[in-house]
């Protein structure tokens, strides 16, 4: 082994091992996966997507997909961006067979037969051919296999607050931060990387070396800056309106709110298009940098630098300094910027070569790594001439230029155009409040970086309301971007889009076709489409476009950037999944007596006592229990208002559709609410406790509407009353049964509870058991019942001596199934079961609950509009004889062949031994005796016979106490 | 997440908020024709540009009015309903004819 | 001795959450004990749903609480704290009065007839929880998109939010010599409400629930 690795990144020295395609490799502390397979010489890491090509990193900072591996249960994992750890296993993807022998790399040699669109336009005939392939392809595409069975453990979320944000931090995000933090704001700074510094911490910004280390020295500041809170390995995945940033660390999703937002994102160093340019050993410049600086990796004994700019050249003078045998510095362009350089190059005996480009490159070699480059000299943009050069290499390094960054800009509505003098494109137009610094504004030197970054923070003080003044545009003469870096090949394989195998004429082509828009040749070729987002393959892709369209690259554009930046997990936008639930005070009392609980809304309700196998036995003992002695339900999800103040009874008025001025204190009254379009949308029964005060239950659905319905309109009435929706303040429950009389004497009252002094739908108030109650008298399941409401602290308490009292009249609780079974046989209707979007009521039956005289109630007019014209359809009541099978809820009604309606309550009556029901029905129908004929699971049809409401107790003799 | 600014709570998420419709005029529902009740019901304008809408904040239960500019999604501003709701609104009792 | 949250009438909605603490009794209902503060806890989460509380509102609910001799805050979304009473204004005609002590607990003046002043259900439409520690808004933030961080919601303040997708009112004030935050929400959803903040408090070091005091404070 050779001298330690010294790396920023290489944090210690004990060998950290782990397992490649099932091979033993031994890494460093600090390394990330990619990293230590390259000092191990392990270049090939992963097969591209469609010809399997043998491919290696790029970037080196997670920017593309030629570093996705499948580590352990999860596919497509960037070993770029993942830490090394102790026993680590990772596999490549996308092959047969291994990753270093694919079986399906001959695919490669298929490529021509497989043109742009490929799967577009060879499955499209005949007809039907795609569903024999589709089989096929879907095996052979994506990447990577996964464990649907795995649980992504615990992921959270959590907000973060700050003044401005700041994303990204290289120098320009360094220096913004530290001037706004400076100046009393508070700051955060969210950086990608696992170190802060950007690429100061690796490029060499000067000729000499040395300039990028004593900066960042300086701005290492942050670090100790009591106003500065530093997040790294942290993606900012996207920009949202008001500064709203979804920020994702480790199992985190950080929700940040800013107030102003400096996007210092930095710039994508670009590739150059020639034949073969992907191959294991062919990086970007940059790359070959973090290598060095980063992890202390040697990349390569012989290099070769293919520059389009004063930084790629820069980087060769890294390289050699570093002992790396750089052979040229091929130059695309007739001359560096900083003359300086040809000196510098020349003291390392690197030939410098202007005017060239590569042309094309060959790999050998088990892991197909770049050995030969030949060299031509460029003749126009995009041509070369016949006299090849070949060198011997076994790194290339490339840079024909940036692209700012230009996800995040874009989100917060920043337009690209292309400037033809830099031969590059610039953001501009951001929302208010987003200010971009550094690169991804086109500065490129280091000190123009930092004051650009020091403007945009002033900029965002300014806007906070600090006193400062913002200094005028940084400007950066640098031009670093190479016009035309792209060479077609004879052969081609000269790729534009790694991620997705595209090569020069696949982009061209897409043109040809016809598809001229940006996001159609997107969408037609897939070019931007892969893992990286067209990072690497949206600047050349306009240009090519451009071209091929004859239009300005500034026209043809690059295509939406949504977000996310980065791929990101399912786990962490579900989070720690909150399900907010509501309890009623006796919710412990069910759990003991063994109730089946059912979500209803967030409510937990017992449907019944017993095992769910059991079901309807439960629901049928339940029920006849009711009817023959005493059951109790907890109806403490009921909605509940008070509406105190002398516009209490107008309020009533106005919102449900009875009158209320004449009921009397003590009385209760069924009410039915509408909306504007007449249509039905809650019932519940308002008890008149005062002149000034009453008491009204809503659904348990429905009461937050009611209570919204209520407050809105009150806020334009503006009526002289104060309306509470006290749902949670009290626990109910409905006593019901012949015997429930006799079990609340048992408990104790001192409400008169006799058949006079507590008639059929009064309201009383007294003591139950002690505990201050509202009692109602009223009938929903059809029995004696008495529904009491205390104060939710004693709502346990009054379940305890209700039970209590009632176990010598053998009480038993029933839960809400069973209460939609009684309700159905006394023929009450369910607002949202039994009523839909349309349901007014003259449909229902309901046109006695309404008083059309009165002044006004919301939906007043729809109703008197609806009753004029003729009613399609009804809502029914229906028998089958026992011994039919009993319809599903939902069924369809019939009139011939044409749908008149659909089952909306059927059931199993114990206590009729019918089948009964509800369903909407044509108004033909509506009347007793009538046939309606219901479409039945099996298909076949089924004839009821509709009659008269209430199928139960017709007599209504039920309600009342039993002799 | 957007903010939306209450006039009582000041900033919060949009997702603490509950959208209440366009704040409209209804037109008399004693004399207005079934046509212009069918139209108000049925037909809100929908336009783009700037229209007050109402708004609940969920968590004080408290209704206001947002002007916001349905192209650009912008609030424009918030207040209290009593800015222009400003006295108590009665409806007259219905003539023993039309009933 | 030791008590039995259903020996008393009335009970807390979390109460099954501390039932194993010592606890002692406030007015009919069984309270776990509050003494001891976050304890060096990062943070603590307790419940005071048994201590007394109402609330009052309506157009002359200020006139009827000044006449009374309470100092009342002067904006809504603000509270006042007196001794152990927090007067809490929730808009311009809502005021709420809860006493951390339950030895001495505040008698709202009594409404005269004809005057715009209803009362609120408090004690049972809301439970009282209390989450205390250093980290408390570190917590909230995990839960709660409202920044509450001193500098942002200082003792004094009040929010009127969503917390853990609950509404519920989130009051920064002292408590035994601590700054604390108390968490009033729907007493139906204060069970779901109290794991909700046990998760969000599990990263945290010395998380801590329930009274805080030592095994033989029930004594």
């Amino acid at each position: 082994m050779s001298k330690q690795r010294q790396g920023l990144l290489i944090t210690g020295d004990a060998p950290v091992q782990f397992t490649f395609e099932g091979q033993r490799f031994s890494g460093l502390p600090g390394d990330t996966l990619a990293s230590a397979l390259l000092a191990n010489g392990q270049w090939l890491q992963s097969r591209s997507f469609k010809y399997h090509r043998p491919r290696g990193p790029l970037s080196l900072s997670g920017q593309d997909a030629n570093t996705l591996v499948q580590l352990g249960p999860e596919p497509n994992v960037l070993a770029d961006r993942t830490p090394l750890s102790e026993g680590l296993s990772a596999s490549g993807q996308n092959y047969v067979g291994s990753l270093a022998k694919d079986g399906d790399s001959r695919l490669g040699f298929f490529g021509r037969f497989m043109p742009v669109g490929f799967y577009y336009r060879a499955f499209y005939k005949p007809r039907g051919i795609w569903d024999r392939w589709e089989k096929v392809i879907r095996k052979k595409a994506g990447l990577g296999v996964l464990d649907t069975q795995r649980e992504a453990g615990y992921h959270d979320k959590q907000y973060l607050f700050c003044d401005i944000a700041v994303v990204g931090a290289g120098p320009a995000g360094l220096a913004a931060a530290l001037r706004a933090a400076d100046a009393g704001a508070s700051v955060l700074l969210i950086e990608q990387d696992p170190y802060i510094g950007g690429s100061l911490a690796w490029h060499r910004y000067d000729v000499q070396g040395g300039a990028a280390a004593a900066m960042l020295a300086d701005l290492r500041r942050v670090e100790a800056h009591p106003r500065i809170r530093t997040l790294t390995d942290a993606t900012c995945n996207a920009w949202f309106a008001d500064h709203y940033l979804p920020v994702i660390q480790g199992t985190r999703l950080y929700k940040v709110r800013a107030k102003q937002t400096v996007l210092a994102s930095g710039a994508l160093e670009q590739h150059v298009v020639f034949h073969n340019n992907d191959l294991p050993g062919i990086v970007l410049c940059s790359a070959a940098e973090r290598m060095l600086a980063l992890y202390g990796i040697t990349p390569g004994n012989k290099a070769l630098v293919l520059a389009g700019n004063d930084q790629s050249c820069r980087s060769a003078l890294t390289l050699a300094d570093a002992g790396v045998q750089v052979s040229a510095v091929v130059d695309m362009r007739a001359s560096p910027d900083d003359p300086a350089l040809l000196q510098a190059l020349s003291e390392r005996a690197i030939r410098y070569i202007p005017g060239h480009t590569v042309y094309s490159a060959r790999g050998s070699g088990s892991q197909g790594r770049i050995s030969q480059a030949e060299i031509r000299p460029i003749t126009a943009p995009g041509e070369v001439g016949n006299t090849a050069e070949t060198i011997d290499c076994d790194l290339l390094c490339m840079s024909s230029g940036y692209m700012p960054a230009w996800q995040l800009p874009c989100q917060a509505g920043a337009k690209l155009s292309y400037q033809d003098e830099v031969a590059g494109f610039r953001l501009s137009g951001q929302a208010a409040g987003v200010h971009l610094a550094g690169s991804v504004n086109n500065i490129f030197t280091a000190e123009a970086v930092v004051k650009d970054g020091e403007r945009a923070a002033a900029a965002a003080l300014a806007a906070l309301g600090y006193d400062v003044d913002v200094p005028e545009s940084v400007s950066c003469a640098l031009r670093p971007n190479y016009d035309w870096p792209m060479f077609a090949h004879p052969k081609g394989k000269e790729f534009v889009d790694f991620d997705e195998d595209l090569q020069l004429r696949d982009i061209v082509n897409a043109t040809r076709m016809g598809y001229r828009d940006i996001q159609l040749v997107k969408r037609f070729s897939t070019v931007g489409m892969g893992p990286s987002q067209g990072r690497h393959s949206a600047l050349p892709t306009a240009r090519l476009v451009a071209k091929a369209t004859g239009r300005t690259i500034s026209e043809t554009g690059v295509t939406t950037a949504r977000p996310p930046f980065a791929p990101e997990k399912v786990a962490h936008n579900a989070g720690r999944v909150l399900h907010p639930y509501r309890q009623t005070p006796m919710h412990h009392r069910h759990l003991e007596a063994g109730a089946h609980m059912v979500p209803v809304g967030d409510w937990q309700r017992p449907a019944y006592y017993g095992q769910p196998d059991q079901a309807r036995h439960c629901i049928e003992s339940e029920a006849m229990h009711v009817r023959n002695a005493v059951g109790l339900i907890d109806v403490g999800t009921l909605g509940k208002i008070e509406l105190r103040g002398p516009d209490a009874a107008e309020l009533l008025n106005r919102l449900y559709t009875a009158s209320f001025d004449n009921m009397e204190i003590g009385s209760t009254r069924y009410a039915i609410m509408t909306n504007e379009h007449g249509v039905v949308i809650d019932d519940g029964v308002a008890c008149r406790l005062g002149e000034t005060h009453f008491y009204i239950t809503a659904t348990t659905s429905g009461v937050t509407r009611v209570y919204r319905a209520m407050t809105q309109w009150n806020a334009q009435w503006r009526l002289d009353v104060d309306i509470l929706n006290v749902t949670g303040a009290f626990a109910a429950v409905n006593l019901a049964g012949p015997l429930s009389h006799k079990v609340l004497a048992a408990a104790g009252t001192d409400v008169d509870i006799s058949a006079a002094g507590f008639p059929y739908l009064a309201y009383r108030e007294g003591q139950v058991a002690g505990i201050s109650a509202r009692l109602m008298r009223v009938g929903f399941v059809g029995e004696l019942g008495y529904e009491i409401h205390v104060p939710a602290r004693y709502g346990e308490a009054l379940w305890d001596a209700l039970i209590k009292a009632g176990r010598a009249f053998g009480i038993k609780p029933f839960g809400v199934d069973t209460q939609r079974l009684l309700r159905l046989e006394k023929g009450h209707l369910i607002v949202g079961q039994d009523t839909d979007g349309m349901s007014h009521p003259g449909e229902l039956n309901l046109n006695w609950a309404v008083d059309r005289k009165k002044p006004f109630f919301v939906g007043q007019r729809s109703v008197a509009i609806m009753k004029r014209e003729q009613t399609q359809r009804h809502l029914v009541a229906f028998e089958l004889p026992a011994g039919s099978e009993t319809p599903a809820e939902g069924l369809l009604v019939l009139e011939g062949a044409e749908v008149s309606g659909k089952i909306t309550s059927c059931a199993y009556s114990p206590t009729l031994d019918k089948v009964i029901g509800l369903a909407w029905a044509s108004s033909a129908h509506k009347k007793p005796g009538s046939q309606i004929v219901i479409k039945s699971a099996g298909g076949e049809p089924l004839t009821a016979t509709v009659v008269k409401l209430p199928f139960y107790d017709k007599a209504l003799s039920r309600q009342e106490i039993q002799a | 997440m957007k903010m939306l600014c209450c006039p009582l709570n000041g900033p919060r998420n949009v997702a603490e908020f509950a959208f209440g419709g366009e704040v409209r005029e209804m037109p008399d529902p004693q004399t207005c024709s079934d046509r212009e009740w069918a139209e108000y019901v049925f037909y809100p304008p929908n336009h783009a540009g700037v229209i007050a809408e109402w708004w609940l904040h969920v968590p004080s239960g408290y209704w206001f009015i947002a002007e916001r500019n349905r192209s650009t999604d912008e609030v424009i501003r918030t207040y209290d309903p009593s800015e222009i709701y400003t006295t108590r609104v009665d409806f007259a009792a219905q003539e023993e004819s039309k009933a | 001795m030791t008590y039995q949250a259903s020996d008393f009438p009335g009970r807390s909605p979390v109460y099954r959450r501390w039932q194993d603490q010592p606890a002692t009794p406030v007015g009919d209902t069984l309270a776990p004990l509050v003494t001891g503060g976050a304890g060096g806890a990062q943070c603590r989460l307790r419940d005071l749903s048994a201590l007394p509380r109402g609330g009052l509102r309506g157009a002359d609910t200020q006139a009827l609480l000044q006449e009374a001799g309470y100092a009342l805050p002067a904006q809504p979304n603000q509270l006042v704290q007196s001794g152990a009473t927090l007067i809490a204004r929730l808009s311009q005609t809502e005021h709420w009065v809860l006493d951390t002590d339950p030895a001495a607990p505040s008698d709202l003046p009594a409404v005269q007839a004809g005057r715009r002043v209803y009362t609120l259900p408090c004690q049972d439409s809301h439970a009282w929880l209390v989450l205390s520690g250093p980290a408390r808004a570190e917590v909230m933030a995990k839960v709660c998109g409202v920044d509450m961080r001193p500098a942002a919601f200082a003792p004094g303040a009040l929010a009127q939010t969503s917390v853990a997708l609950v509404s519920a009112i989130v009051l920064h004030h002292q408590l035994e010599g601590e700054d604390v935050f108390s968490l009033l929400c729907d007493s139906a959803y204060a069970d779901y409400l109290w794991g909700a903040l046990l998760d969000a408090m599990a990263e945290f070091d010395d998380a801590a629930i329930g009274s805080g005091a030592p095994p033989d404070a029930s004594a």
